[in-house]
């Protein structure tokens, strides 16, 4: 099954991420000088010792909130409503969320708190994190 | 009071339609041109011109209008924050050039063209590199979904009915009915409510501002000066801006205490400056971008208790003739979506008495909040000084 939303991503910014999710890794940035992951990257870690580095963030998490979208603003063709998208505080990176899919419901509403594993998916030309129901 | 207090003495808009066929600047000179009418002001008056500064200051430039409105001394220029946190924050900066003697008569304008530009309103905050970058390639665009996010989680923590969602847009629409220049007046029942269209899961077309074009403009001076001119001076009691520790770009996936709004900082500010309670409070004009957001805000800004927010609406509270009524001109959702300039407008027509069959008996003071995360204003503004 094909991804729901196909709207490739552009500019350099987030290349790392584009690229650790090509090859099965969520990578979101990190302060190497005190630890703390700040997503998305700042201009800085207010620490101000450190630098901020993309690190390998994981692969459970709990669903903070999520949304089911019915209506798309995003350019025709390129997207089939209606798909759920989840935004998930991931263990291994505290104080941070990340935006993905939801799969393999199997019916099921989607739901703060419940429990999710990370998979990925082919978009069109680029890879997506999208979240499993882990029990 | 004091002889340099702030006093806006005139407000003015244009027609709100859907899609327009006149240029943003020309709907904002109209605007400009009514409120000075109505302050009974000439634009050689003017000195000085405060905008919010995510759209304005590139689509509508302060020079340009000032030019065009016939201003021969700009002496004072400012854009304050973004959104709706700039236009309701405007007070705030033109109050400082009043005091300290920089400007003696302030305008400020919001035009909106929503309806007619590329993009529509999906497009702003403009420049954002998350969403070109990351989020539309993920799905998560159009601010819809962010605040959808934002009403499943409150729903989570609190508990959260789709009819109470539904209670704000009927309030909303209840007071819009009774307003002559609000795009939608025709009463909603629940019924209606529940059969319109379900956008980005729970909110419905209904729990969605409206998107048009169309100009809102206010003229504020001292209020000395105030006492000379056409209309009884409503005065700024005092105000609050504040912020989260998040960015424009992060707020709405990363901001920690989400769903909270940055009135929780705004808010207590105002009151403090005001010398006021929450419930001292007459009638309130809250950013109403979603339902949700009316909701979030009357408990951050402790008009009605934390999680209750939802039955505070369901329970007519807000509603004409309620305890507390709440954008009694009929709001972003209702009335046109002015990111928070018509909010302002409505407050100083409200204390002002001038609002007919909509009038708020005896309003003396109104609460004005504007959202423009990661930031939030908060006015408190008085009648008969």
């Amino acid at each position: 099954m094909g991804a729901p939303v196909r709207v490739a991503p552009v500019g350099e910014r987030f290349a790392p991420f584009w690229a650790g999710c090509a090859r099965g890794v969520l990578l979101i940035t990190r302060c190497d000088g005190c630890g703390t992951w700040r997503w998305y990257p700042p201009l800085g870690c207010p620490c101000g010792s450190g630098e901020l580095v993309w690190t390998d963030a994981g692969r459970t998490g709990v669903v903070f909130s999520y949304t089911v979208a019915h209506r798309s603003f995003l350019p025709p063709g390129r997207v089939d409503v209606p798909y759920p998208i989840v935004l998930v505080a991931l263990d291994a990176a505290p104080g941070v969320r990340v935006l993905g899919g939801l799969v393999g419901l199997g019916g099921a509403r989607p739901a703060v708190g419940q429990r999710v594993r990370l998979a990925f998916r082919r978009a069109e030309g680029y890879t997506v994190p999208v979240f499993v129901p882990d029990s | 009071m004091t002889a340099r207090q702030l006093a806006v003495v005139g407000v003015g808009e244009t027609k709100f339609v859907r899609r327009g066929d006149r240029r943003v600047g020309e709907l904002v000179l109209a605007a400009c041109r009514a409120a000075l009418a109505d302050a009974g002001l000439e634009p050689a008056d003017v000195d000085g011109i405060v905008t919010e500064s995510s759209t304005m200051p590139a689509r509508v430039p302060a020079d340009e209008v000032a030019y065009a409105l016939g201003m021969t001394d700009r002496r004072f220029t400012a854009a304050g924050l973004v959104g709706g946190a700039g236009v309701v924050g405007a007070p705030v900066l033109a109050d400082l050039a009043l005091r300290s003697g920089a400007a003696n008569v302030v305008l400020s304008y919001y035009g909106a063209d929503f309806g007619s530009a590329p993009g529509g309103p999906y497009a702003f905050p403009v420049g954002l590199e998350v969403k070109e970058g990351i989020e539309k390639p993920l799905g998560w665009y159009g601010q819809p979904l962010y605040f959808a996010a934002m009403a499943q989680r409150y729903r989570a923590d609190h508990g959260l009915s789709d009819e109470e969602l539904g209670a704000v847009a009927i309030a909303t629409r209840a007071h819009a009915a009774h307003t002559p220049g609000a795009m939608r007046r025709t009463p909603l029942s629940m019924a209606d409510y529940l059969a319109s269209p379900v956008i980005a899961e729970p909110f419905r077309a209904l729990d969605c501002s409206l998107v048009n074009d169309g100009a809102v403009a206010f003229v504020m001076t001292t209020l000395e000066r105030a006492r000379d001119l056409r209309r009884p001076p409503v005065v700024l009691a005092g105000a609050g801006t504040g912020s989260v520790a998040a960015t424009q770009e992060s707020y709405f996936t990363q901001a920690p205490d989400l769903p909270r709004t940055p009135a929780v900082v705004s808010g207590p500010r105002a009151f403090a400056a005001a010398g006021l309670e929450p419930s001292d409070v007459d009638l309130a004009l809250v950013y109403d971008c979603f339902t949700i957001s009316t909701i979030l805000q009357l408990e951050d800004l402790g008009l009605c208790r934390r999680g209750e927010g939802g039955g505070f609406a369901a329970s007519g509270a807000t509603g004409p003739g309620g305890p507390l009524p709440v954008n009694t001109h009929g709001g972003l959702l209702s009335h046109a979506y002015t990111v928070g300039a018509s909010h302002v407008v409505e407050a100083v027509r409200q204390l002002r008495g001038e609002r007919g069959e909509a009038q708020v008996p005896d309003a003396e003071v109104a609460l004005v909040a504007g959202l423009g995360v990661p930031d939030h204003a908060c006015l408190l503004l008085t009648g008969r000084p």
